[in-house]
């Protein structure tokens, strides 16, 4: 079991920066996610750190050691793939055992038949034996041992993938997007499959997913990547609650959140189309600026000054939630408003109706997409 | 067959679709086979008014005549060295080629020439540098002759060893081999030119193989422990090759037992029957001395081989390396 420390890594593939300079420290027994956009650079940081991709600047810090002059193989990491990467000409009994081998066994004891030759070969593939059942015990395996790959299941093949990497009690596991080739139903079983694995090893993990559900379910951290940089490292709830960038706010959460775009005055207070609403900002400059709200937190009010005018034209009814799509004027992105179905009675598509959100819920957000803060004022609701 | 009319209403349609491609296949494939099976049990020759039947006759002399012995002595020499070299040679050049980063298309292209080239021109060629007195290869090796550090290494003298009992230091003293003009060295030469000849081939069908290999199984090799270039070969490229292989065996043998436009042109099945091969004897009987009946015996008997090789690729492809 291992701590890991990324030092300053960097990577360019020619003139394209793939990963700018960054740092991060994962502790030794924690679960956690590198989250991301396609293309934003989470995997070749997770294969820099397996060994498999050399940085162009930095250091992998494995347990404090400097590890990146070692090969993938010495520095006793596992990793489970997207394509599982099962071997197709071997067993599963031999998939498994595959790591094993390679490290217990010497030159000649590798090769089939000779092995039975040479001295002490009877013990060691006895300890292996031994191994590579209890795995396949554990994982629910047994049955399938002398299958090959090609006769198995996605869920089946990724439970063997899982199998090889946990075989040798490596110091930390890397995933990258193992649960995408799998079926919405197999994926939500198999998360708590890993779960429950991290929990009995209490081994670092690392994991990579482009699905924000996964994220939010499974980790201890989160790290948010976007084009290369690592923009936000956190809790779940966290990065929830308190996204530092809008790309963040954006990424995490399903429905995505609504970004309303607002301007301040030079006194501060944020205007939302041209009506002062009521929380300021300390920056007493007319600027624009993002006000970002989870559809959660919006809801359907009386008509007041404060609230703001819409018309529906979509209704979602998910049987426990419900989803309105309002459009509002002067705003070119439409927005989502979470509500009971027991409060969808008299909407229709096309009901004018005011939309209001409590002040303390409201993310603001600079033109750069940082997070800026407001300073509510003591009558901070929005609505009437 | 009313019933099964009435079962299939449309039975007409089907077999009138399915119709051109089986009497094409039975004209152009069934036919002439046949044909030749039965020719040789005759003592048939081209233009001849009757058909002698002389049952077995011509296979007891393919296997008893010591010209036939011969033919299947050499025919079996050159596929046992022309199969694995060709093959060997073939999948280190892939290999090589594979872990290039430049520069790939251009040995690509020069080790598929010969492929391209039709043979029987580029027998000609090797027949000028093969050539025992202005040839370019005996040229080079005797020039060879007059250089001492390459004669002290050709010979072994530098090791102590006797100038006389090494071959390069007979060939200095009493000339090279006539290549293709002495029965000991012919099939060889004629060998060697078909692993010159087949091996591009293979190397292409192997770079075909090694491409379609996911760089994933590497990486997960790598991880696992696989250290060395040979322990990745032996867990990954090798199995995930199989297929590739068996196709190559076979495409190979059977173009090894087929060879002939090299000895035609170059020895003419000679020296003493040394390059006597199969190909070549269907020829010489068949179409030179108009003997159809034991010309079509040895083309049975080697029908024969090349089907025994494709049953055995179907039976390995079935069995072995197939990963669905």
């Amino acid at each position: 079991m291992a701590s890991i420390s990324l030092r300053n890594i960097g990577k360019s593939f020619g003139q394209t920066n793939v990963i700018n300079r960054l740092g991060l420290d994962i502790a030794d027994g924690e679960f956690l996610t590198l989250v991301g956009p396609s293309g934003c650079g989470k995997s070749t940081l997770l294969r820099i750190i397996a060994g498999l991709e050399t940085p162009t600047e930095g250091d992998v810090l494995i347990d404090g050691k400097a590890s990146i002059k070692l090969r993938p193989s010495e520095r006793n990491l596992a990793m489970v793939f997207q394509s599982y990467a099962l071997y197709p000409h071997l067993s599963v009994y031999d998939n498994i055992a595959v790591p094993m081998r390679m490290r217990q066994f010497t030159r000649w004891q590798r090769i089939p038949f000779v092995r039975r030759l040479v001295k002490g070969t009877r013990s060691v593939s006895q300890d292996i034996d031994e191994k590579v059942k209890a795995v396949s015990e554990k994982l629910g395996l047994s049955p399938l041992l002398n299958r090959k790959p090609g006769e198995l299941s996605g869920g089946q093949k990724q439970r063997v993938a899982l199998g090889r990497a946990i075989v040798r009690d490596p110091v930390a596991f890397l995933f990258d997007e193992p649960l995408s080739n799998l079926d919405a139903k197999l994926r939500v079983h198999m998360r708590s499959e890993i779960i429950d694995l991290q929990r009995k090893l209490a081994s670092t993990f690392v994991y990579v997913t482009h699905d924000q559900a996964e994220a939010m379910t499974m980790s201890d951290r989160i790290a948010v990547m976007m084009q290369g940089d690592l923009i936000q490292v956190g809790t779940p709830e966290d990065i929830y609650l308190n996204p530092q960038d809008l790309r963040v706010a954006e990424f995490i959460g399903s429905p995505k959140i609504n970004v309303l775009s607002a301007m301040t005055n030079q006194f501060g207070q944020v205007c939302l189309n041209e009506t002062p609403v009521r929380f300021r900002i300390a920056d007493e400059s007319s600027t624009e600026i993002s006000i970002a709200v989870r559809p959660e937190s919006l809801f359907v009010c009386n008509p007041s000054p404060a609230a703001i005018p819409g018309q529906i034209k979509h209704i979602e009814y998910m049987g426990d939630q419900a989803y309105l799509y309002v459009d509002i004027e002067k705003q070119s992105q439409r927005i989502i408003i979470k509500v009971l179905p027991t409060q969808l009675a008299g909407y229709e598509i096309g009901s004018a109706i005011h939309v209001g959100f409590d002040a303390k819920d409201a993310l603001l957000f600079d033109q750069d997409g940082q997070r800026i803060y407001a300073t509510p004022s003591p009558r901070s609701v929005v609505n009437a | 067959m009313p019933d099964a009319l009435s079962r299939y209403p449309h039975q007409g349609i089907a077999i009138g679709l399915v119709a051109p491609a089986m009497v094409l296949m039975v004209v152009i494939l069934f036919v002439p086979i046949l044909i030749a099976f039965l020719l040789s049990f005759t003592s048939y020759s081209l233009g001849s008014e009757q058909l002698n039947w002389v049952g077995l006759d011509n296979y007891r002399k393919v296997f008893s005549k010591s010209t036939y012995q011969k033919m299947f002595s050499s025919t079996l020499l050159y596929v046992a060295v022309v199969v694995p070299v060709s093959v060997g040679l073939g999948l280190g050049a892939s290999l090589l080629i594979h872990s290039l980063k430049f520069g790939q298309n251009l040995y690509k292209t020069i080790f598929f020439l010969p492929v391209m080239a039709a043979l029987l021109a580029m027998a000609i060629a090797w027949e000028f540098a093969l050539h025992p007195t202005i040839g370019i290869i005996n040229h080079t090796l005797s020039a060879g002759c007059e250089s001492n550090g390459w004669y002290s290494f050709a010979t072994g003298s530098w090791y102590g060893n006797d100038v006389s009992t090494s071959w390069y230091g007979r060939g200095c003293e009493k000339g090279f081999p006539l290549w293709l003009g002495n029965k000991d060295y012919a099939m060889w030469t004629i060998a060697f030119i078909g692993i010159w000849q087949a091996f591009g081939f293979n190397m292409v069908l192997y770079l075909a193989g090694l491409s379609s290999i996911s760089p994933e199984l590497y990486h997960s090799a790598e991880i696992d422990g696989a250290r060395s270039a040979w322990s990745r070969f032996r867990l990954v490229t090798w199995p995930m090759l199989g297929p590739t292989t068996v196709f190559v065996l076979t495409i190979t043998l059977i173009r090894s037992f087929q060879v002939f436009d090299t000895v035609e042109a170059l020895t003419s099945g000679g020296p003493v029957k040394s390059t006597y091969v199969m190909m070549y004897a269907i020829f010489e009987k068949a179409i030179k001395h108009n003997l159809v009946g034991i010309g079509a015996a040895i083309t049975v008997v080697f029908l024969s081989f090349v089907m025994l090789i494709t049953l055995i690729q179907r039976w390995l492809v079935d069995r072995r390396v197939h990963y669905a």
